[in-house]
């Protein structure tokens, strides 16, 4: 890569070489946070991409392959695939993102709370005990069938599974950090709870919970996509990956390639957001990450 | 020993209480009154209010809770409240399939995901190395029931291999009975394959840098003795323990596995249930699938001390 001769120490480095140097170091991230972003780009910009309204139907051009007018062919009622494949892509990557936050934001007050708070702790543990025996597919697919058929409920329906091993994760943190002299230096000097846990213990959780965010992203798109499938999830006017595949599914002799791209996306994102993941760990803290498995 | 088994027992039954406290709950605090569901769109509101006696419903709600789990007790799991069959009933029926399907996928990804790890680890940083932790990614980020679609397109569409969808007990022949298992198992075992392989994979790759190992090896023992005798059992606690945890996930693939395939299991009665707001099954279901996961986790705790001696309880 680099012989004796052209050895460069870091900080004189261009900025160029530290890309190249990154990039040669981190492929996997490089690589999954590149193609992410253009599943963003193209979900965010989905007007623009020469799409047709997804949900307009068109009879007379039902069940086309594939072809010059229609990149990915026509479903049953003559929607163009293309378009609906690029439409659902936000409400995936939207409930990814927002139950990754919300989960991530719960599990860490929670979590501090339970890990400082001695008094609680049995109390939370017992509860998120009882919410991790609940098999996630089951609880959340009896969420949504109890409460309307709508993205929020949705998203309310995979953040309480996710959120009990945030949980774990910032307590187990917690518990070994209250012991360190710097905590007790700040009660000292008169640090009270809140500040304590906001000031103090919260930074060293970040890097740790980043990681843990990401695959709880790529577990709610998955799952959101399942769901859908399933018809517990979004409600079928909005397309989403799962709820065009769930449609398809009668279709597999006479349309597959309805199948095939709405789960090339989903697998394609899913895929490039746990390598992401796997890129973030490695580069954090292999030792806090090896405590996650 | 037998004094850790009591007590692993009974710490589990709170755990048991909490998930049933849940169910019940969840279950009630829903909008939308599972008694004008049944009734119908004509239905007069003494019509309503005489299915919610006969129901049950109307009593207090502790009540309501103190009646169940009385029942429960008595292994009762109540009544369907759309087709009024004992849930328990239901549930027998459609057990054959799930069990037999969990259990082949189970066989399928341990016989497959354990070498791979292990081969993966003996030979670090070589291609096989990638190759399997490339395939362990992917296969955790396909979507269970995309891989299934293509495997029936692939398999049953185009080669004419295997059925495309349906189930037939082993009963009624025992080649049927596999032909009819395979692409489900193989659409859920893959996905499991990968997260085991990755974690055999870690796990074994961290103990083969141990002293012992390589005290082993400077001895001249035969490096599948290596592996196997010295190396595995102290590899195993985490994979066991993945095994276990992947247990949820593996009831989560169930439920879709058996709608894409139509296998009459658990997990399509889970899903008419849900979609049918039938709230008795989906208690009796997902009291079931729980008081499952935390048995298999307590045999992958009690484990333990079969790989590892020092783990003493």
């Amino acid at each position: 890569m680099q012989d004796k001769a052209s050895f460069v120490p870091y900080d004189a480095m261009t900025w160029a070489q530290k890309v190249r140097r990154f990039i040669w170091r981190n492929p996997t991230m490089v690589a999954g946070s590149l193609v992410l972003a253009v599943m963003v780009v193209l979900a965010t910009c989905a007007p623009y991409l020469r799409t047709v309204n997804p949900v307009e139907l068109n009879p007379i051009e039902r069940l086309r392959a594939p072809g010059a007018g229609h990149w990915f062919g026509t479903d049953m009622y003559g929607r163009d695939s293309y378009s609906r494949v690029i439409y659902g892509s936000r409400i995936s990557l939207l409930v990814g993102l927002v139950v990754a936050t919300l989960t991530s934001a719960t599990g860490l007050m929670i979590g501090l709370v339970s890990g400082f708070v001695r008094r609680l702790d049995n109390l939370i543990m017992r509860v998120m005990d009882g919410i991790m025996a609940l098999p996630d597919l089951l609880l959340a697919i009896s969420f949504v069938a109890l409460t309307k058929a709508s993205v929020r409920n949705v998203i309310i329906a995979l953040v309480i599974p996710q959120t009990p091993r945030v949980v774990r994760l910032v307590r187990a943190i917690v518990l070994v950090l209250r012991e360190q002299p710097f905590v007790e230096a700040a009660t000292a000097m008169g640090a009270r709870l809140p500040r304590l846990l906001v000031r103090h213990l919260l930074p060293n959780t970040l890097a740790p919970l980043i990681v843990q965010g990401t695959y709880v992203m790529a577990s709610a798109v998955l799952i959101e996509a399942g769901l859908s499938f399933l018809g517990a999830g979004t409600p079928p006017e909005v397309p989403s990956w799962g709820n065009i595949m769930a449609e398809a599914r009668s279709y597999v002799r006479v349309g597959f390639w309805l199948l095939l791209f709405p789960g090339l996306f989903l697998a394609t994102t899913v895929l490039s957001i746990n390598m992401l993941g796997d890129g973030l760990r490695d580069l954090l803290d292999p030792r806090i990450a090896r405590r996650m498995r | 020993m037998l004094s850790y088994v009591l007590k692993r027992i009974l710490a589990t039954l709170p755990v048991m209480g909490v998930v049933v406290v849940f169910v019940f709950l969840l279950v009630r605090i829903a909008p939308g009154d599972p008694a004008a569901i049944i009734a119908g769109d004509y239905a007069t509101p003494e019509n309503i209010q005489k299915i919610r006696v006969g129901l049950g419903l109307d009593k207090p709600i502790h009540v309501q809770f103190g009646i169940y789990v009385m029942n429960l007790i008595r292994g009762d799991l109540g009544r369907s409240l759309h087709s009024r069959l004992p849930v328990r009933q239901l549930i027998e029926q459609r057990l054959e399939p799930t069990v037999a399907l969990a259990l082949s996928t189970l066989t399928f990804a341990i016989c497959l995901a354990i070498p791979l790890g292990i081969l993966a680890a003996w030979k670090a940083g070589s291609l096989i190395d990638r190759a399997v932790m490339v395939f362990a990614v992917a296969g955790f980020s396909i979507p269970v029931f995309w891989l299934g679609f293509l495997l029936i397109y692939g398999f049953s569409v185009k080669l004419d291999l295997l059925p495309v969808q349906g189930y037939v007990s082993f009963r009624e022949g025992f080649l049927p009975f596999i032909r009819h298992l395979i692409l489900p198992t193989v659409t859920l075992g893959l996905v499991y394959t990968a997260l085991l392989a990755r974690i055999t994979r870690a796990s074994v790759h961290e103990v083969l840098q141990s002293d012992y190992i390589r005290t082993a090896n400077a001895k001249g023992v035969r490096p599948i003795a290596v592996l196997f005798v010295h190396a595995l059992k102290n590899a195993a606690v985490p994979v066991v323990t993945t095994i276990g945890v992947g247990f949820a996930l593996l009831v989560g693939g169930v439920v879709i596995t058996e709608s894409v395939f139509a296998l009459p299991g658990l997990g399509r009665l889970t899903v008419d249930a849900v979609l049918q707001r039938d709230y008795s099954i989906i208690q009796g279901v997902t009291l079931i699938f729980s008081f499952v996961y935390a048995v298999v986790n307590l045999v992958v705790d009690l484990s333990y001390t079969l790989f590892d001696p020092r783990i003493r309880y």
